[in-house]
């Protein structure tokens, strides 16, 4: 049943976003077969990482909306809430915090503040909050560098 | 004539009633002129003719004779036996010398028949007595055995016949000669069903003391510091907790609750933070604040309560359904699975006005229950922290999950509760609650004892673990204690020590030998020089040596030219050396064993009482079946009496004897020879004299104590336990710091003062025993001179100044009139009056003074001590007003022993005006102890009072409380007591002064005793007693003292002489 429910609850977020586009989530892609997984591109606004795109893949758990959504980075970024694995700590998706009301959209709305403006204060990278916090400078430059060796082709239809 | 009388003698004698009724009836000269009292001669053993007719149950005789020839049941023969006895005896037994062959007829018949003769000597009435009464048969009357007729009738079997007894009020309690009752004389005759029954009535006799006892019982009981809760328990007590804080706080039940939750359920915490800042309380609780009810509307009765109504709806905006309105507008969307909700379902109601469908709320609810989160499960829209009451969940839940929702819900309850803990026995679901000591929430006096760190606790289905570590109960030991102890038993390995005491006498001995002796050079027998010259011949080898270099004798002569060399420093060194050698590693191997007997005798006092302990553990199912038992047995078909109370007292007993066995590793840790540890000692004495005094009265196959005495016993037990735990919990002694007696003081509530006593019995037992027991013991030596002297019996006039002195004001009324029963000179009285005239020691009367002026002696003697008893009367008017002259002439009486027992202080010699021969030491060591005490009010000298008064909490717990830090008493200066000098001289030193001291007392003593030659045995064998304590003062602590003294006669056959 619930697994029903997931599918018909996603396949509605689906269409929703499909026909109500978010300015900084795009190209959505979901496999057919496996609703459960999607993957798009993160386009935030503020600098250093305005001048890329960030691929991110969002997993449902079968339970879901009563178990919250896992979300990983596929494009390596530069943040200091980021790992280099991709792992990205976002409280409204922790398992306590989840509320089986709140929508995808949310959810990325919630990402793409953290990534517009990072937090030192609840890091993963603990190197990169200390050089956002005391050398904001030489942190923007590395974190532009790295957004152009690494990040992919910003969307053109912006 | 002289014929008749014969044959009707024989007739009687043999119990031919026929015959001798022919005789009686047949004659009336003879009938007129027969006295039925009149003894038949010594020959007869002083039969009279009723005792005959009696003793073979000849009713018309009897008839006859007591209600027309004036016969007297209570005449009695050669053997004190009166008819009552000789007809109970019955047709078997044979008791008297042959005197009273019965002739046996069919039984049954023979005990109807008694009955009816029973009955008849019951109804008789004689002579009118002085207060307008009858005389009646005594039916309590014993024979020179001892016996009464119940234990006649008992040990015959004679079920009517006991019963018309019993009805009739006999004693069921009366023991004869070999200290039987009826009922041990039926069951020795094997009457089982008369002996159950017996038993029964004696167990469950009432009298009216059983009845106040039993009141006191029940206002006593339950009285612990903690409380066993059942899954039940739990809900109700949470439930209350909610409606009270709702009540208090004018919040909906679900506020409140939410409310408790944050603040760890503890009523106080939330009452502060909420008069700070309640919203910012609500907020961190997840509910919107209260708002207040109008006023005369109760608008807090359902729930949840500031609901919005249905109607307003769409009013209601949240984000998610704002962005998700593609569909119809107005029919609500589900926020979960974004279905539109149907109208047919019953909607859910949330404060915060986001709605659901159904299916998703159960299925948010079950995952929320499953994950275990009771709790806190807030509305499931985004961003919304508004708590899901409970009401929800039990709508929309399963009624499995529901109540899978309020096992979490009571196990939240009780984790995040801190004063309510698991039993942490697998399977059982209950839990215990300590009852919080907060300042005037309880008002109740054992609940205002202090409570240990770690108390034992019970769930009350009989688990009893610590509370601090939810392991093993160890009260009065704290954990880490306790895992010390533990931890000294694994490595001590004490099984394998049975023999250590042995081990241990070998190597004191060996200390001993070494230190006093010398091994004879030859055989190595030990040898002792007391006296002569250093030639010495072993007794054993006859080998003769040199005691200085222990070389052979021959050496020593002028021929060898060394003649007495050995007297130089060089030879001397040389065997000094060697002996020296020895002696440290004997002295070690001694040391090592002191150390292990000291841990032995710990170990086997606990392992005593864990047996114990074990043992008894069994009498909760057996005496509870041999009560229900009885109670069947005394009830018949009726209302069978309450059993409880063996269950009771079964519960007291183990709960006491865990108790005790561990406090034996408290006092192992207890710092050696420290006031703080002979306090304890006391203590625990007391406590374990109770104990098993309780455990007489429950443990044994056949009960014969009244059941208010099981009771009795099992409160006082109940109530010594509590003190006892409260003393260690206020850390035992109040020497600790110097502060501390000073606020036990002005508190006026230490433990002391609960160690009143039952009754008088109880505690004249208790004191009796205590002495023995002291008497035993070397460590307590010191405090024997505060010991009251086992001669006195007027242990009732202590226990009613006790229970007269127990409060300040109006109760002094009791305590004065308990004075003037004085009427022996038992220091402990002395004391308590002492003691308790402290307290307005200060007020002096003239008017009263005068009473005592005329009282010559006393005042030629001139101590302190009468006047320092005018004060009790002075504050005491009342009851002063009341005193007849005869007892003002008892009073006064007492107060010249007062004056006799003080006139030791005086140089003069020991002179015959002590009057009992009361061994002195006592009245001596306490006396001048107390003048001290009250002497010495400097802060300085605060410990040493503490020290003293802790002692005398022993003797009357009472008066402690009647201490105050009252400046010094200028009679006392008067006294010119050497100890009380050698006091003043060391306040700095204030316990080993008072044991200085109190090891010094008994010198005196045994030297006023011997100069006054008294020939008392009693304080001679005192002496010695005292000597030997005082020749070892270094084994003061120690139990196994005796011991150390290394004088085993095997060794002292050994050390010869020349």
């Amino acid at each position: 049943m619930t697994d029903k429910q997931s599918h018909k609850r996603l396949r509605k977020e689906l269409s929703e976003l499909q026909t109500t586009p978010m300015k900084n989530f795009r190209h959505i892609i979901v496999d057919e077969r496996n609703i459960l997984s999607w993957q798009g591109l993160i386009v935030p606004d503020n600098a250093p990482y305005n001048k890329g795109a960030f691929r991110i893949e969002i997993v449902f758990p079968s339970e879901y909306p009563f178990k919250p959504p896992k979300i990983m980075f596929k494009t390596k970024i530069y943040h200091p809430n980021i790992d280099e694995k991709g792992q990205v700590c976002l409280p409204i998706i922790s398992a306590e915090n989840w509320k089986p009301a709140t929508k995808t959209d949310q959810v990325i709305q919630a990402l793409v503040t953290l990534v517009n403006d990072p937090e030192p204060d609840h890091p993963l990278r603990a190197d990169l909050a200390e050089e956002y916090s005391k050398e904001r400078s030489k942190f923007f430059r590395n974190a532009e560098e790295f957004t152009k060796r690494h990040s992919e082709q910003r969307p053109s239809d912006n | 004539m002289g014929n008749t009388a014969t044959k009707f003698r024989k007739a009687l004698i043999n119990g031919d009633e026929g015959l001798a009724c022919q005789l009686y009836e047949g004659n009336p000269q003879f009938k007129e002129s027969l006295d039925p009292n009149t003894s038949y001669g010594e020959t007869y053993q002083h039969n009279t003719p009723l005792h005959y007719a009696s003793r073979h149950a000849m009713s018309r005789l009897l008839r006859s004779f007591l209600f027309c020839k004036d016969g007297n049941p209570n005449k009695r023969n050669i053997h004190n036996e009166m008819a009552l006895h000789l007809l109970c005896m019955g047709p078997q037994i044979m008791l008297s010398e042959g005197a009273l062959h019965p002739r046996i007829t069919r039984p049954f018949e023979d005990e109807q028949k008694r009955a009816d003769c029973l009955q008849m000597i019951l109804k008789w009435t004689g002579a009118k007595l002085d207060q307008g009464e009858y005389e009646r048969a005594n039916i309590n009357a014993t024979d020179n055995k001892k016996n009464t007729c119940l234990h006649y009738a008992a040990a015959s079997g004679m079920k009517i016949c006991v019963e018309f007894l019993v009805n009739s009020h006999a004693d069921l309690f009366a023991e004869n000669e070999n200290k039987e009752t009826p009922c041990d004389c039926a069951e020795k005759l094997h009457h089982k069903e008369l002996a159950l029954s017996l038993e029964a009535q004696m167990v469950f006799s009432m009298n009216p003391e059983a009845e106040s006892i039993e009141a006191e019982y029940a206002a006593l009981h339950h009285k612990e510091p903690y409380e066993g809760l059942k899954l039940q328990d739990l809900r109700r007590l949470k439930d209350m907790l909610i409606v009270e804080t709702a009540d208090m706080l004018q919040a909906p039940l679900f506020t409140a609750e939410a409310l408790l939750r944050v603040h760890d359920w503890d009523r106080e915490k939330l009452l502060e933070a909420w008069m700070s800042n309640p919203e910012d309380c609500c907020q961190r609780s997840g509910v919107h604040m209260p708002t207040p009810p109008p006023s005369g509307y109760n608008a807090w009765d359902t729930l949840p309560s500031p609901r919005t109504p249905r109607t307003t709806r769409s009013s209601v905006t949240s984000p998610d359904e704002i962005s998700l309105s593609p569909e119809d507008e107005g029919i609500p969307l589900c926020g979960i699975c974004m279905c539109a909700i149907s109208v047919f379902e019953e909607p859910i109601d949330m404060s915060c006005g986001h709605e659901f469908c159904r299916t998703c709320w159960e299925g948010f609810l079950n995952l929320k229950i499953q994950e275990g989160e009771a709790h806190n499960i807030f509305c499931p829209a985004y961003d919304c922290f508004q708590l899901v009451p409970v009401e929800v969940i039990e709508s929309v839940v399963s009624r499995e999950m529901d109540k899978r929702y309020l096992q979490f819900d009571i196990k939240a309850f009780v984790e995040n509760n801190p004063v309510i803990r698991w039993c942490p026995t697998a399977g059982c679901e209950r839990a215990v609650r300590l009852i919080q000591q907060g300042p005037g929430a309880i008002t109740s006096d054992s609940l205002s004892f202090p409570i240990l760190r770690a108390p034992a606790v019970d769930c009350g289905k009989g688990h009893i673990f610590c509370w601090e570590c939810r392991g093993e109960a160890h009260e009065p030991c704290d954990c880490q204690t306790w895992k010390m102890w533990l931890q000294k038993v694994s490595e001590m390995r004490p099984e394998e020590l049975a023999g250590v005491s042995e081990a241990f006498e070998d190597a004191a001995n060996c200390l001993w030998l070494l230190t006093n002796s010398k091994p004879c050079a030859n055989c190595k027998s030990p040898i002792q020089k007391n006296e002569g010259c250093n030639h010495m011949q072993c007794a054993k080898c006859k080998y003769d040596f040199c005691w200085i270099c222990l070389e052979e004798w021959k050496k020593h002569s002028s021929s060898t030219g060394g003649y007495y060399r050995c007297t130089r420093y060089e030879v001397i060194q040389q065997v000094e050396e060697q002996s020296k050698e020895m002696t440290v590693e004997a002295e070690k191997k001694h040391k090592s064993f002191q150390e292990l007997d000291r841990f032995m005798h710990y170990y086997t006092r606990y392992k005593n009482h864990e047996h114990s302990y074990k043992l008894e553990q069994r009498l909760l199912k057996t005496a509870k079946e041999k009560m229900e038992q009885l109670s069947k047995a005394f009830s018949g078909e009726g209302a069978a009496p309450d059993t409880m109370f063996i269950e009771d007292a079964v519960h007291e007993l183990l709960k006491t004897r865990r108790i005790l066995k561990c406090s034996y590793p408290y006092g192992f840790f207890l710092e050696p020879k420290s006031t703080k540890k002979e306090i304890f000692e006391l203590m625990q004495t007391d406590l374990e004299m109770v104990t098993e005094d309780l455990a007489q009265k429950v443990n044994r196959p056949y009960l014969r104590t009244p059941h208010h005495k099981i009771i009795r016993a099992a409160c006082l037990v109940q109530q010594k336990r509590q003190e006892f735990l409260a003393s260690v919990a206020r850390g035992v002694a109040p020497n600790d710091s110097p502060e501390a007696p000073r606020r036990s003081f002005a508190g006026g509530t230490w433990d002391w003062e609960y160690l009143g006593f039952a009754s008088p019995e109880e505690y004249a037992e208790f004191q009796y025993r205590r002495r023995h027991r002291q008497r035993r013991r070397g460590d307590m030596h010191s405090l024997r001179s505060s010991t009251p002297d086992p001669d006195d019996p007027s242990d009732s006039t202590l226990d009613a100044l006790e229970g007269g002195g127990r409060r300040h004001g109006p109760s002094m009324v009791s305590s004065a009139s308990g004075l003037n029963s004085l009427d022996e000179d038992d220091p402990n009285v002395l004391l308590a009056i002492q003691l308790s005239l402290q307290e307005s020691g200060l007020v002096m009367s003239g008017e009263t003074q005068e009473i005592f002026s005329n009282e010559a002696s006393i005042g030629a003697i001139g101590t302190s001590l009468p006047s320092r008893l005018d004060p009790v009367l002075h504050s005491v008017e009342v009851p002063r007003a009341a005193l007849s002259s005869s007892e003002l002439l008892e009073l006064g009486e007492s107060l010249m022993r007062l004056g006799n027992i003080t006139s030791q202080y005086t140089p003069e010699p020991f002179d015959n005006l002590h009057p009992f021969g009361e061994s002195p030491g006592g009245i001596f060591s306490s006396s001048s102890d107390t003048d001290s005490a009250c002497h010495e009010p400097s802060t300085a000298n605060a410990n040493l009072l503490g020290n003293i008064m802790a002692w005398f909490h022993d003797i009357n717990p009472q008066s402690i409380a009647f201490i105050p830090s009252a400046p010094s008493d200028p009679h006392l200066d008067t006294l010119a007591d050497p100890t009380m000098q050698a006091q003043m001289q060391a306040d700095d030193e204030p316990s080993a002064q008072v044991e200085d001291e109190a090891g010094r007392l008994p010198q005196p003593e045994a030297e006023g005793t011997a100069a006054a030659g008294d020939q008392n045995t009693e304080p001679e064998g005192r002496e010695v007693d005292c000597d030997a304590d005082l020749s070892h003062p270094h084994v003061l602590e120690c139990e196994s003292g005796p011991d150390l003294q290394p004088h085993s006669p095997e060794w002292e056959d050994q050390v010869h002489l020349v």
